[in-house]
């Protein structure tokens, strides 16, 4: 069979520009839960689910992306073991949402140029549109976190590296 | 840029949003015994007022479906309104 790896180019897993670095993180244990939120956080521990480009720390914290379903993050799920279980309809999120890190100082203006939300305005979903893409975002440990579908990864870097934030001057 | 707002989310940008159609066109009960004009009139005329308008939305990001106030002739749009019961 004929080998077309060649066709295709592959895209970076890190971006590194003028106080911005993008980087995909490794995999991150993540479910989604739907239903019981309360009862989900309470018996695992979890803080309150967070809203949009609220801040967190550590491992472990839930981003609220509906009225009824959010992700918990840091915690891994046995596809076996998904389902329903006590009020909440739990599926393994690790391997389907990707995370990337944003850090630096001009962290903030890909935000800008990826979305038009106001980032000075709490929301109760951390879901968003970004770069065209629905994803969750929010700030961690001083830096930004983007959960985003993991087939979506290299269009996303592609699209960062068409930003004037990683481009090389005079190009 | 036109903000829309969702009753779960709040203000939000008018491209995390879809237009679900005119508020109240409900599918007709009685498959086979409904009328042709019946059924035009549900998949495809609208209301289309020059004025006010009730619709329905849809935020993308979080899948509410709630109704909407929209002023056709100013863009005015007044805060979306949950569809669900009990929810505000």
């Amino acid at each position: 069979m004929a080998d077309r790896s060649g066709f295709w180019t592959t895209p970076p897993e890190a971006l590194a520009g003028e106080g911005i670095v993008v980087r995909l993180l490794p995999p991150v244990p993540q479910i989604m839960v739907s239903g019981d939120l309360d009862g989900f956080a309470a018996a695992h521990g979890l803080p309150p689910p967070l809203g949009l480009l609220a801040a967190t720390a550590g491992p472990r914290y839930a981003l609220r992306l509906a009225r009824n379903r959010m992700l918990a993050v840091g915690i891994g799920l046995d596809p076996a073991a998904g389902g329903w279980v006590d009020g909440a309809a739990l599926t393994p999120m690790t391997g389907a949402l990707a995370v990337i890190g944003i850090t630096g100082e001009n962290a903030m203006a890909l935000v800008a140029r990826a979305t038009a939300i106001d980032p000075r305005r709490p929301s109760a979903s951390a879901a968003l549109m970004f770069a065209g893409a629905t994803a969750a975002l929010c700030r961690h440990d001083g830096g930004l976190r983007l959960h985003l579908d993991r087939g979506l990864v290299p269009w996303l870097m592609s699209w960062c590296a068409a930003t004037d934030l990683f481009r090389a001057p005079g190009n | 840029m036109q903000i829309f707002s969702c009753p779960f989310c709040g203000p939000r940008p008018e491209y995390e949003f879809h237009f679900g159609g005119d508020l109240g066109n409900h599918r007709p009960e009685g498959f086979d015994a409904v009328p042709d004009q019946k059924w035009a009139d549900y998949l495809y005329f609208r209301n289309n007022p020059k004025g006010m308008a009730r619709e329905v939305w849809m935020h993308l990001t979080c899948g509410e479906m709630f109704s909407m106030t929209r002023d056709t002739v100013t863009m005015e749009a007044a805060p979306g309104e949950a569809l669900a019961e009990g929810q505000p």
